[in-house]
C-alpha cells in the first residue's frame, strides 16, 4: 500500500506548487463528498521508486471550524491518517504561518516543515536558524525550499523516503497549569466513555475547551456538561474564556520560536526603487514633480479623450436621436409630450453625461497606472510634508486623496482619524477635492473655451480645490481649533513596479461601469424630475411638454436664483437652474445645462429624415476621424509639453486636417454662446466650491451632526460664490 | 494583560478602525503575528472587517473611486462611553 502524504499550510504559502513538483502531470481533481471545495490528488515516485500518495489539503489558518476548508483540512488529517503531513509555510512570513503549525503538533502527527520561499525571506533579511527551530518543534524535520524553481523539492523527496517514523522528542507544545489540569481530565473523561475513539483524546478535550462548534455536537450530553464546567472554572479562576488562554498560549509559544531561532538583519542594500526615491519623494523636488505628474495627467485626459467625446457627443445627437425619434413614430408613441421626453429628457440629460465617459476612461487609465505603479503611495508621502506645514494632520491626506474619487466615502475615511477635531477639519476641507462627478463639468467648459489649453484648465481647477482646503485648514487651526498639533503620517512604501494591465484594466472596467450605474439610476432619474419641470407650464398660453423652458415651473423656479450670479457673471437662469439640479449629484449639472439648452432644439439631422444605413456609415467614419484625432493628441502631449520651455518649439504632428478636428457640439455651441471665457470660469469656480452633492451632506450629518453639517453648506456657499465674483469682475478688468 | 487581549483593548480604547499595521506597531508585534490576532477575534465576533466605501453610486463591488487602502478592523460593537466625543460639534 503507497504511502499517503498530506500537504497542509495557509492560503498563499505555496503549497500548490510544492504540490505541482512533487506530483507532476500526474494529478486527479475532484471535489471533497458533499462539498465544493477542489480535492486535489497526485502521485509521487520517490528516489526508491516507492509510490506515494499525496493530497493538496485547502488552505488553512488554523484547524478549527470556522470553515468548511479548515473541517475537511483536520478531518482528513485525523481520519485519513496520512503517513506524513507536510506544513508549507512561507519563510518570510513565519510568524503566521507557525500558528496552523503548534495545531498540527497538538494533534500529535507526523510532521514535516517545508520552508518554502526561503529566496524572500533572505531578500528581507531574515535568516532562520533550522537547527534550533527544528528542535523546539519537537525534532520536526525542516527542509528549505524555493517552491517556484523547483529548489529543494529533491531534497523533500530524500526526507519523505527516509521519513518512516517521526523522531521521537518533546512534546513543545505547553498551556497554563489550569488549563493542562482541565484538558486531562476532559481527556481521561472522553477516554472513559470511549467517545470519539478516531480521534486523540487530548486533542479533542483541547477543542471542546476551545468551544469548537463541530465537535461539541459530536460528543454526548455528558462530555458536554463536563466540559461547560471545566469552562466555568477555568472562566472564574483565570478571568479568561479558555479558548483565548489557548490561543495565547500558542502565540507566546510562537514568539519563543520566533526569537531564537529567527534573526533579522537590517537590509542595507540599495534598491531600484530606492534610487527612484530619492528624486520622487525628495524633500524638495517631491511636490514639483508631483505637480508634474497630475499636470501629464490632466493633459492626457482632456485632450487625449476629447476626439471621443465628440464622437460620442455626436452619436447621441445623431443617430441614436434619430432612431429613437423612428422607433417613437414605428410605435405610434410620438405624441409630443412623449417625444419630449425621451429626446430632450432623457437624451438630452443622460446622454450628453454619458458622453464625458471617454475622459473618465482616460483618468482612470492614468491614476489605475500611477496606483499600480506605487507612485501614489509617494505622493501621500510627497503631500503630508507639504500639509503639515499648514496644520493638518498626516493621516488626512488619505481621506483627502478618496476626495478626488468621491466625496462620500473621503468624509467616512476620516474615521481612520484618532482625533475628532482632526476629523472634522479633514471631512471639511474633502469636499473642496473634485471629485470624478465635477471632471466632466471641467471638460465640458475647458473644450469650449480653453481648446487645446484644456488640460491646464482642469489642472489649474483641481489646484484651486487644494488651494482653498489649505487656506481653509489655516483659518480652521487659527481660528477654531488652536493648539491643534500636526503628526507624520506612517506609511508603508511598496517596491515600484510596470503596471500590470490586468489591474489597470480591472480598475477601468469596475470605475467606469459604475459611473454607467449611476447615470443609469440617479441621473436618469434627475433628468426625468428636470424634464417634468421643464414640462409644467407656468403662463396659461402653454400646456404640459409644449411650453417654453423660460415659462416652465422649472425656469420660473431658476429666474428667481438668477440675480443672485449677475456678479459673477452666469446670471443666466439656465446655468442657475443647472447649480441646483446640481446639489443631487455633479453630473446633474451636465444633464441639466443639456436639457434647457439643448432641448427642445432639433438637431441638424433631425430636420430632415436620415436613414439608418446613413448613420451607421456616420458614426464609423467619425469614429475614423476621431481615433486618428485621438493619435494625434497622444503624439503632440510631448512637443506640447515641452514647448513650455523657453527657446523651444518642436512642431506637432497633423494627421488629421485642422478643419476636421474641431466640431462642437449643440450643448458646445449654445454654451459658447451662452458664456464668456471669464464666465465660464467663474462658473466652474462656483461648481468647484460650492454646497457638495446630497449624499455627502448627509454623510457629513451623519458622522459629525446637524450643526458642523450647516456650518459646512453655508461656508461652501459663501467661499463659492465670493470666489466666483472675485474671479469674474477682476476677470473683467483685466 | 495577555498579547491577545491586547488586541482588543487597543480598539476599545481607541474607538476606530485600524490596519493590521497600526495594531502591529502600536503593540510592537511582527505584521503577521498581529493579523493572526485580529482574525481570532473577527472569528469570536468582537472585531469586524470594515470597507471604507459607501452605496451612494449604486457600485456592486465597493467603491469605484476609492483608492486602495489597507483593510481596516473595528469593534462590533462600541463600548459603553464610547459615543461621548461623537456629533460634539
Amino acid at each position: 500500500m503507497p504511502m499517503t502524504i498530506a500537504l497542509a499550510g495557509n492560503p498563499n504559502a505555496g503549497k500548490s506548487t510544492i504540490f505541482n513538483a512533487l506530483t507532476g502531470s500526474q494529478q486527479h481533481i475532484g471535489n471533497y463528498p458533499g462539498k465544493t471545495i477542489e480535492r486535489k490528488e497526485g502521485l509521487l515516485h520517490l528516489p526508491n521508486q516507492q509510490e506515494a500518495v499525496v493530497v493538496d489539503l485547502p488552505g488553512t489558518y488554523s484547524l478549527t471550524s470556522f470553515s468548511a476548508e479548515e473541517i475537511i483540512a483536520r478531518e482528513f488529517i485525523l481520519e485519513a491518517k496520512p503517513t506524513a503531513v507536510v506544513a508549507v509555510v512561507d519563510a518570510a512570513n513565519l510568524e503566521r504561518n507557525l500558528y496552523l503549525v503548534v495545531q498540527l503538533l497538538e494533534i500529535g502527527i507526523p510532521l514535516i516543515l517545508a520552508l518554502n520561499m526561503c529566496d524572500v525571506a533572505t531578500k528581507r533579511g531574515i535568516e532562520i536558524d533550522r537547527s534550533s527551530l527544528s528542535r523546539q518543534l519537537g525534532n520536526v524535520p525542516i527542509v528549505p525550499l524555493v517552491g517556484s524553481q523547483s529548489v529543494g523539492i529533491d531534497e523533500l523527496k530524500a526526507e519523505l523516503q527516509q521519513f518512516t517514523t517521526p523522531l521521537e522528542g518533546p512534546n513543545p507544545i505547553t498551556f497554563p497549569p489550569l488549563l493542562e489540569r482541565e484538558r486531562v481530565a476532559l481527556s481521561n473523561l472522553i477516554e472513559a466513555e470511549a467517545v470519539l475513539t478516531q480521534y486523540p483524546s487530548h486533542w479533542v478535550a483541547l477543542k471542546l475547551l476551545e468551544g469548537d462548534t463541530d465537535l461539541s455536537t459530536k460528543v454526548p450530553a455528558s462530555i458536554q456538561e463536563a466540559t461547560a464546567q471545566a469552562i466555568q472554572r477555568i472562566v472564574e479562576s483565570a478571568n479568561e474564556d479558555p479558548d483565548i488562554l489557548i490561543a495565547d498560549s500558542r502565540y507566546a509559544l510562537i514568539g519563543l520560536w520566533i526569537q531564537s531561532a529567527v534573526h533579522r538583519h537590517a537590509d542595507t542594500t540599495i534598491t531600484i526603487s530606492d534610487r527612484i526615491d530619492r528624486v520622487l519623494t525628495h524633500p524638495v523636488w517631491g511636490i514639483p514633480l508631483f505637480l508634474a505628474m497630475m499636470w501629464l495627467v490632466f493633459q492626457f485626459t482632456a485632450n487625449v479623450s476629447a476626439p471621443y467625446v465628440d464622437w460620442v457627443g455626436g452619436v447621441i445627437e445623431g443617430p441614436i436621436t434619430h432612431r429613437a425619434d423612428a422607433l417613437l413614430t414605428a410605435l405610434h408613441l410620438n405624441q409630443l409630450w412623449v417625444r419630449s421626453l425621451v429626446v430632450d429628457g432623457v437624451i438630452a440629460g443622460v446622454g450628453n453625461v454619458l458622453a464625458f465617459v471617454p475622459v473618465l476612461v482616460c483618468l482612470f487609465l492614468a491614476l489605475a497606472v500611477l496606483e499600480d505603479s506605487g507612485y501614489m503611495a509617494r505622493a501621500a508621502l510627497v503631500m503630508d510634508r507639504f500639509m503639515r506645514k499648514f496644520g493638518l494632520h498626516g493621516k488626512s491626506f488619505l481621506p483627502l486623496v478618496v476626495g478626488f474619487g468621491c466625496s462620500v466615502p473621503a468624509v467616512y475615511a476620516t474615521r481612520t482619524l484618532e482625533n475628532e477635531t482632526d476629523r472634522k477639519i479633514t471631512a471639511f476641507l474633502a469636499t473642496f477635492m473634485s471629485c470624478g462627478a465635477r471632471l466632466p463639468v471641467y471638460v465640458l467648459f475647458g473644450a469650449i473655451f480653453f481648446g487645446r489649453s484644456a488640460g491646464n484648465f482642469i489642472f489649474a481647477m483641481y489646484f484651486t480645490g487644494i488651494g482653498v482646503a489649505v487656506l481653509t485648514s489655516l483659518l480652521m487651526t487659527r481660528f477654531v481649533f488652536r493648539g491643534k498639533e500636526a503628526f507624520p503620517l506612517m506609511l508603508e512604501l511598496p517596491p515600484y513596479r510596470i503596471p500590470r494591465a490586468t489591474n489597470v484594466f480591472h480598475e477601468i472596467r469596475t470605475r467606469t461601469a459604475s459611473f454607467l450605474e449611476n447615470a443609469g439610476t440617479l441621473i436618469l432619474a434627475a433628468s426625468f424630475i428636470i424634464w417634468l419641470f421643464l414640462s409644467i407650464p407656468m403662463r396659461p398660453s402653454g400646456s404640459f411638454a409644449d411650453v417654453e423652458a423660460g415659462d416652465s415651473l422649472y425656469g420660473n423656479v431658476a429666474q428667481v436664483m438668477a440675480p443672485v450670479f449677475q456678479p459673477a457673471g452666469f446670471g443666466d437662469w439656465r446655468a442657475s437652474g443647472a447649480l441646483i439640479s446640481g446639489f443631487v449629484a455633479k453630473e446633474v449639472v451636465i444633464a441639466s445645462l443639456g436639457q434647457t439648452y439643448v432641448g427642445g432644439e432639433d438637431g441638424p439631422a433631425m430636420t430632415e429624415s436620415v436613414s439608418a444605413g446613413d448613420d451607421l456609415k456616420m458614426v464609423g467614419i467619425s469614429l475614423g476621424d476621431a481615433t486618428l484625432l485621438t493619435l494625434q493628441e497622444t503624439i503632440n502631449i510631448v512637443p506640447r509639453s515641452l514647448n513650455w520651455v523657453p527657446n523651444v518649439d518642436i512642431p506637432e504632428v497633423a494627421l488629421v486636417p485642422t478643419a476636421d478636428e474641431e466640431e462642437d457640439t449643440l450643448l458646445e455651441g449654445a454654451l459658447a454662446d451662452a458664456f464668456t471665457p471669464i464666465s465660464a470660469l467663474a462658473f466652474n469656480i462656483f461648481i468647484l466650491l460650492y454646497i457638495p452633492c446630497m449624499a455627502t451632506v448627509g454623510a457629513m450629518r451623519h458622522e459629525f451632526g446637524t450643526r458642523w453639517m450647516l456650518a459646512q453648506v453655508l461656508y461652501t456657499l459663501v467661499i463659492a460664490w465670493a470666489a466666483a465674483v472675485l474671479v469674474y469682475q477682476v476677470g473683467s478688468l483685466l | 494583560m495577555s498579547s491577545l487581549r491586547q488586541v482588543l483593548t487597543l480598539f476599545e480604547e481607541n474607538r476606530i478602525p485600524l490596519t493590521i499595521e497600526q495594531v502591529a506597531r502600536n503593540l510592537d508585534l511582527d505584521r503577521g503575528m498581529a493579523e493572526g490576532m485580529v482574525t481570532f477575534w473577527v472569528q469570536k465576533g468582537k472585531l469586524r472587517l470594515r470597507t471604507v466605501g459607501c452605496h451612494t453610486c449604486g457600485g456592486n463591488s465597493g467603491c469605484p473611486f476609492m483608492p486602495k487602502l489597507a483593510d481596516m478592523y473595528e469593534l462590533t460593537r462600541i463600548p459603553v462611553g464610547a459615543c461621548q466625543n461623537k456629533n460634539t460639534g
